[in-house]
């Protein structure tokens, strides 16, 4: 009996430890567009995007930080990729720098459907 | 290669707890579902290791899934016969009354070499000594002798003999166990009495057992090798 008890506090741990994952991506995720949102914004009006894109950073930085607990892909390098060209894109006042911002945003939001426990995901 | 270490002895311990929770079962003859968590452990614990990019996290978590659900099927098991035999199948009898049962064997795709392979390995080489024969839900052959071909029991000769149990190892490279000598019924005094007449001391005993019947067998250090 102590076997069996001990596997179905495993599991319901498991079981938690997978759904607390998926929350705090999630929130992690939601963070992540509001602030390439806010930058975004403060780009095209003008005002000081420097600023947004430093929340935006130090935020990325700990996103990715999560992401390699429970993931590793291609995907996640070409999203450090991007990440690191926004400050020079900003700087140079490109035209990429708007591309680049949502292209992280979308990359990001795919590895999250990829990780959430749906049916396209699991098979 | 930091990194590689580390993460093979993380591996290796839960790989360790993980059929330490199977119990001795797991480790004595495999039914199908446990044949299959054993591939599976195997494989998905290397993966973690040969591959840093994944995270550790991607091997731990199938490993305990796995063994959890293993224990839990297993516990239904117990409890419900029709989940048994989902589960494991039901042992096939394959020679009934002397007989070979060749629809049997077609359905188990048992062939005559696999018969007389899983005979021999019983130490029979004459399927007619055969009465009875069961394939197990583990593969493995069970075979039941015509009477002639029987060895002879004491039962059978006529000699009554008292019914013991084996002797059972009390010290173990000089440390008591105080559950085995509990067991049969000794205790620290009779043991130091036994070591007394034996003309050894506790710390020079590699093993000793005993038996119900007060026999002792003590084998002591090798001068080489003692502590």
């Amino acid at each position: 009996m102590k076997r069996l008890a001990l596997s179905i506090v495993i599991l319901v741990f498991v079981a938690a430890l997978c759904t607390a994952s998926v929350i705090v991506m999630k929130r992690s995720n939601d963070k992540l567009f509001e602030l390439v949102q806010s930058t975004a914004q403060a780009y095209r009006s003008g005002k000081d995007a420097q600023g947004e894109l430093e929340k935006l950073m130090q935020h990325w930085k700990k996103h990715y930080l999560l992401l390699t607990y429970v993931t590793s892909s291609a995907t996640m390098e070409d999203m450090a990729r991007t990440a690191e060209k926004l400050p020079f894109l900003l700087e140079a006042e490109s035209d990429d720098f708007l591309a680049e911002l949502n292209s992280l945003a979308h990359w990001s939001q795919l590895v999250y459907d990829s990780r959430f426990p749906d049916l396209s995901s699991v098979f | 290669m930091f990194v590689v270490f580390f993460r093979a002895v993380i591996l290796y311990i839960v790989i360790v707890a993980s059929v330490r929770l199977m119990g001795k079962r797991q480790l004595g003859e495999l039914q199908p579902s446990e044949l299959v968590i054993t591939l599976l452990l195997s494989n998905i614990a290397t993966l973690p290791v040969e591959n840093v990019d994944i995270p550790m996290i991607m091997g731990v978590i199938p490993i305990f899934t796995l063994v959890s659900m293993d224990v839990i099927i297993s516990h239904i098991s117990l409890k419900s016969r029709r989940v048994r035999r989902i589960m494991c199948g039901s042992a096939k009898i394959v020679i009934s009354g002397g007989k070979i049962d060749q629809q049997v064997m077609r359905d188990l795709r048992f062939s005559v070499d696999d018969l007389m392979q899983s005979l021999r390995s019983q130490q029979i080489f004459d399927v007619s000594q055969v009465q009875l024969a069961v394939v197990e839900t583990t593969g493995k052959i069970s075979v039941y002798q015509k009477q002639p071909y029987r060895n002879v029991s004491c039962g059978d000769a006529g000699i009554k003999a008292e019914n013991t149990d084996p002797p059972q190892l009390i010290v173990d490279c000089s440390r008591v166990l105080p559950q085995s000598l509990k067991a049969l019924g000794y205790d620290r005094r009779w043991l130091d009495k036994q070591l007394k007449a034996q003309r050894l001391q506790l710390k020079d005993v590699f093993l000793m057992t005993a038996d119900r019947n007060g026999s002792v067998f003590a084998v002591p250090f090798e001068k080489e090798l003692k502590k």
